[in-house]
């Protein structure tokens, strides 16, 4: 994998996550926000060889933690983990998955960034629960477990309809990214095409 | 090799989680590590965060779309405090005056030295999955050296959308009034009957980004009704902004002499593009 295209790619998305996705809010269902990011560590984690999708998703996740908006519990503190550990969760979820999948179809990819949304989500709602409970953190109660859900799977839902375009585009660059070919579906796939 | 490769990723994801957990005393290193990511990012953040407001403008409390000519409205908003601080500042000369006759006190007792200072401020981020979310801004080329952390920040000219938090070389950052940083927050009835007195209520931060307080049932309130700052933690001259819309009145079971009051922030937080920061020093007060 081409680590420049990468780092340029990984810098649009976080950038598009902190800005442009809010045209797309649903401020009616708990500020569901579709996101750019989970589309590109479904893409990346499809294509690229396992570790290199591993470290790609440890990349994205420290940026958005670090990203504008994303401070944690202590106000102007950025805390570090919440979406980086769900980032490589939903890596090595896809891992696991990919083996049976037809990685270069738009839906698969498409599908798959909402499971990545799902699991970031999860993994930046769980280390928040986690923080409130550690007495040593002194963090604020975190918003209701049932309104984070239901705002977690309309998210992660929302991403697969956005990551429908995204992916198209994504799949399009597929030749500057310098993938290697890695075991699966992919060669069966793009044979059918 | 291949295990100390594996390895090293291990180590990474479990230094990751070791910080994840780190009590936030510890954690003040990452906001310079903060700013170093997200200068690549701030530029595309703004940008999208313009779109994002100009294709989708903020909406006001009554649902009214107002993103149409924000600039122009905050230059009028600015010299509208103006024109404001000066009626007040004749009114208090008024007032000192007054008071001076009465208790022989010197007049300079009776007149604060610092006139606050309108500074605008752009949005670079915030996340918008989250109404409560701290706001992020470019700290401004003009007046920003003279912003603190405290300042007030605020959005239509009279609309309170919180203070700031972090105040750096190249950002900003707003905690909003929904934030449970924020803390409780002493507001006022601003309508209904003046003979009675007004009524003051302890407003607190709800989970979804909603601000709540229970009240004494006999106290008459109507969704709609707005609620202005008369906290005395907060500078006198902002008192009497706009903090929150009642949104709806609920019943409390288990206190039958108590209703819920629950409230909707005056700022729509998540949407808003460009603000003022309203600070209480100047030239003047600075050593």
């Amino acid at each position: 994998m081409r680590w420049w295209v990468f780092l340029i790619m990984a810098i649009v998305a976080v950038g598009l996550d902190t800005g442009l996705v809010g045209v797309f809010t649903l401020r009616g269902v708990g500020h569901a926000t579709p996101s750019v990011a989970a589309c590109l560590v479904a893409f990346i984690a499809l294509q690229a060889r396992p570790r290199g999708a591993l470290w790609a998703a440890f990349v994205i996740g420290l940026m958005l933690d670090l990203s504008p908006g994303s401070a944690g519990a202590a106000g102007s503190v950025p805390i570090l983990g919440p979406r980086t550990l769900g980032c490589i969760a939903a890596v090595y979820m896809i891992l696991l998955l990919r083996p049976v999948m037809f990685r270069r179809r738009v839906v698969t990819v498409a599908v798959i960034a909402g499971i990545a949304a799902a699991c970031i989500g999860l993994g930046s709602a769980s280390v928040e629960t986690i923080r409130w409970w550690a007495p040593w953190t002194h963090a604020l109660a975190p918003p209701p477990a049932g309104g984070r859900l239901v705002t977690i799977a309309a998210s992660a839902g929302y991403t697969v309809l956005l990551g429908i375009p995204i992916a198209a585009m994504l799949l399009g660059t597929n030749r500057w990214w310098r993938f290697a070919a890695a075991p699966g579906r992919l060669d069966y796939a793009a044979s059918r095409r | 090799m291949k295990l100390q490769r594996g390895g090293g990723f291990l180590l990474v994801v479990l230094l990751t989680m070791g910080a994840a957990m780190a009590p936030t005393s510890w954690l003040g290193w990452t906001a310079d590590v903060a700013d170093v990511v997200r200068a690549p990012i701030m530029p595309l953040s703004r940008l999208g965060t313009s779109i994002a407001s100009w294709l989708r403008p903020p909406r006001d409390v009554s649902g009214r779309p107002v993103g149409e000519a924000e600039i122009k409205q905050l230059h009028e908003d600015r010299n509208r405090f103006e024109q404001l601080w000066q009626a007040q500042r004749v009114r208090a000369d008024d007032l000192a005056h007054r008071l001076r006759q009465l208790e022989g006190l010197p007049e300079a007792a009776y007149r604060s030295p610092h006139r606050p200072i309108v500074v605008d401020a752009k949005v670079t981020g915030r996340d918008p999955r989250d109404p409560r979310s701290p706001i992020e801004m470019r700290t401004p080329r003009e007046g920003g050296d003279r912003l603190h952390v405290g300042d007030i920040v605020v959005w239509g000219g009279h609309r309170l959308l919180g203070r700031i938090s972090h105040v750096s070389g190249v950002r900003l950052i707003v905690l909003p009034l929904s934030n449970p940083e924020s803390g409780p927050i002493e507001v006022a009835l601003a309508g209904g009957d003046a003979s009675a007195g007004l009524h003051r209520l302890l407003l607190r931060q709800s989970g979804s980004g909603h601000l709540a307080a229970d009240i004494d049932r006999r106290i008459p309130i109507e969704p709609g009704e707005t609620l202005v700052l008369a906290d005395a933690r907060w500078p006198a001259w902002a008192m009497g902004l706009e903090v929150a819309t009642v949104e709806r009145v609920e019943t409390i079971d288990a206190a039958p002499l108590r209703k819920r009051l629950i409230a909707r922030p005056a700022v729509d937080a998540p949407a808003v593009s460009q603000v003022a920061i309203l600070s209480g020093r100047d030239e003047a007060a600075t050593p």
